[in-house]
This record gives structure tokens, sequence and C-alpha cells, in this order.
């Protein structure tokens, strides 16, 4: 089954392509018809091919100790396991449909590979919206540590500090905690200060 | 003919997939450069417009946090830094000064552009290798926010997080800083000897 170039043009990956580059990538990606529930990769399998979501809808998810915990949800025109193209290691997450119906294209690395050391331009162009994207991920990715250890060392700092410590020296608590963890913390530090003196 | 350059820039990881002809077409984008001892490439929030490749020499990058500088990587001959500023242009993300005398090549983000927009496959080769780089990154980061996450759950539900283990991981280095990829062993040996 053969793809409409207007179809790949909505995918982002493929985002900057000629019409004579989708023509000739058309020749190069498959097309599945997938269902709700079907898996498209899970964790820890070995990457080879990226996925990008024509239409429908797939769940991304995270193993955790007991059960899993749906992070993301990859909307038409988005991909999955685009890192495939690039380093080829093993998944980090699972994905599966959770529509009723959904089109997935798929590229694999081995057609990525030959085409990008053919020095075909698709495969340059492709590799620039795979970079830039990594570019913003990894700076989406900051911001989420940053409060990620926020969120965390108020939880410690609640544990520590206590209401039964409510006339604790906050900057003593500083000394338990790392360069870090206090530039995080001061926010909230300030927030109770202010709290303490407005009671 | 043979850049003069081309032996020492062929053993920088970065540049190793280029050809002679693609290795030579890139060394147009790039100028030498020298610091004296104490002087600073670089600081936090600066403009980028240019990676560097050190030919000798140490550099010392770090970050300064409530008067506190924070070490987060020293580097040497053959390392690269600053490579993301080839690709988005976005301001530095930490201090880097040079420990000594250093002579280093840098690689003009402006030149290197017209190289990438002219779809030339020096460009996209060394762009490839910055992918793979910026892939572990994103795996190393990914991992931190699940961890820290998993921290916080365990604290409000009252388990035990033990706190001599969580100051800094490995990933915490490369999330902080785009500037140096030595920050993980440099970062953690500084809290080691804390």
């Amino acid at each position: 089954m053969s793809i409409a170039i207007p179809l790949l043009q909505s995918l982002d990956l493929f985002a900057n392509l000629s019409s004579q580059e989708l023509e000739t990538l058309r020749h190069h990606v498959v097309i599945h018809q997938r269902t709700l529930g079907d898996q498209l990769f899970a964790v820890d399998e070995r990457a080879r091919s990226c996925l990008c979501l024509v239409d429908g809808l797939v769940g991304v998810y995270l193993p955790t100790e007991t059960t899993e915990e749906k992070i993301a949800t990859i909307k038409p025109g988005g991909s999955v396991g685009h890192l495939a193209l690039i380093d080829r290691k093993r998944r980090s997450a699972t994905c599966r449909v959770i529509s009723p119906h959904a089109t997935i294209l798929e590229l694999t690395h081995e057609t990525f590979d030959q085409l990008f050391s053919s020095e075909s331009p698709l495969a340059f162009k492709i590799m620039d919206n795979l970079v830039m994207d990594l570019v913003g991920h990894i700076r989406e990715n900051k911001d989420k540590i940053i409060n990620a250890k926020r969120e965390r060392n108020e939880a410690k700092l609640n544990r520590k500090i206590g209401p039964e410590n409510a006339d604790r020296n906050p900057d003593a608590t500083y000394d338990e905690l790392s360069i870090e963890d206090i530039e995080v913390c001061i926010p909230s530090l300030d927030q109770r200060m202010r709290e303490k003196r407005n009671k | 003919m043979s850049h003069p350059l081309q032996q020492f820039f062929a053993q920088v990881p970065l540049f190793s997939k280029l050809n002679g002809d693609e290795l030579n077409e890139l060394l147009r984008a790039i100028k030498p450069s020298q610091l004296k001892e104490g002087e600073f490439l670089c600081r936090e929030g600066d403009p980028s417009n240019a990676a560097y490749v050190i030919q000798s020499g140490t550099l010392d990058v770090f970050l300064e946090r409530k008067d506190v500088s924070v070490p987060l990587a020293q580097l040497g001959a053959n390392d690269v830094l600053g490579e993301i500023a080839l690709l988005d242009g976005q301001p530095r993300t930490a201090h880097v000064r040079a420990m000594s005398d250093v002579t280093l090549f840098e690689i003009d983000r402006t030149e290197f552009d017209f190289l990438r927009r002219n779809l030339h496959p020096a460009a996209y080769k060394v762009i490839r290798e910055i992918a793979i780089t910026l892939c572990e990154r994103v795996r190393q980061s990914n991992s931190i926010i699940r961890q820290t996450v998993s921290e916080r759950d365990q604290i409000e539900s009252g388990q035990t997080v033990d706190d001599t283990q969580e100051t800094l991981s490995s990933e915490d280095g490369d999330s902080v800083s785009d500037e140096g990829e030595k920050g993980v062993l440099s970062r953690l040996a500084f809290w080691r000897n804390k």
C-alpha cells in the first residue's frame, strides 16, 4: 500500500522535504494499519525503525514497579521511536494504539542509513528535523528536571522541617542538602518565611 | 592538497567520519584561537556563535551559584565543546575558563550554517555525530526525571530515601550544561570530595 504525498507532508519528521523528495521517500516507507490495543513496540526491545502516526492516537507508557504509567499521547503528525534512526539502541518506552484505528508509517534504520550514506538530501533534511527535535527535547527535559527536583526537595523539606520544627532556622536545613537542592529550594523557603512573618 | 590540520581533526571523534575532501571543506569554517591561563572562553548566558575543538591545554567548565563555583568538567586536547551551539545558537549554559595556556579551533556557526543550508555532506556527517551524543543525553535526562519523581513519591509516602546517595547523578551533569560532555565524572568527583 502506498501513501499519498500530502499525508507524508503532514508528518513533522518530513517537514521541509520537497515534493520530489517526498515522492522518493514514498518508496522507502511502509504503511501499517493497526487497531485499539495493538502494541507498536515494547520497552527494552531493540529499536529498528521510526514510526510516524498518520491518523489515530498512540499512547507512550513507562513501566513502574507494579504496572505502567502513560507519559504521553502521540497525535497524528507525530512520531515515536525516532532515536532508532540515529543510534538504534533499545526502546525506552512501550507504545500502543489507543484509538479504534491507527495508520502508522514505518521508516527503518537500514533504509535511512542507506539514504544517508548515499548523501541523499532528503536524508539530510530528515536528520535536520531529528536533531532539532532532540535539542528541543533536551531543553524541555532540563525544565522538567528542575521542576521534578523542586517538587522532590519540597517534599524533603516538608519532611525535615515539618510542623513540629516550625521555629527552626531554615538555614540550618541547608546544611543537609546539596548545592543544587539549595538552589531549587530557595523559592519554597522564601515562601515559608513570608508565611511565618504573616502569621 | 590536504590541509595541514587534517591529521589533527581526523582524530577528533566529531569529525572522524569525514573523508579528506569533506574535512577540507569543513576546515574553511574553522579558525585557530588562543587563550591565556585564566582567560574566559565564554560565560553562562553569552550568545553562542561557535563550537570549539581543543588542540592543547586545559579548560575548566563550571557554574557559579550563590557565590559557590560548581565544577562541571575539565576538557583537554581533542575535546569538543559547545557543539549544540552549531545547531541552535542558544546562549552558553556554563562558564568556560582556561586553566593553562590553551590553543583551540573555533568552528564558526555562520560558516557551518552555510554548509548546512547547502546540504553539504560534511555538515551532515558532523550533525549525525552530534545527534548520537544528543540521543544519549535525552535518554539520560529521561532517566533522571523518572528517578527524581520516584524519589518524591517515596518521600511523600513516608519511605526513606538515602539523601547521601541522591545528591547528583551522572545525568545531572549533562543536563545542567551543554558545554562539556565530561561533566559527569568531574561533577561526581566534586561531590565525592565534598
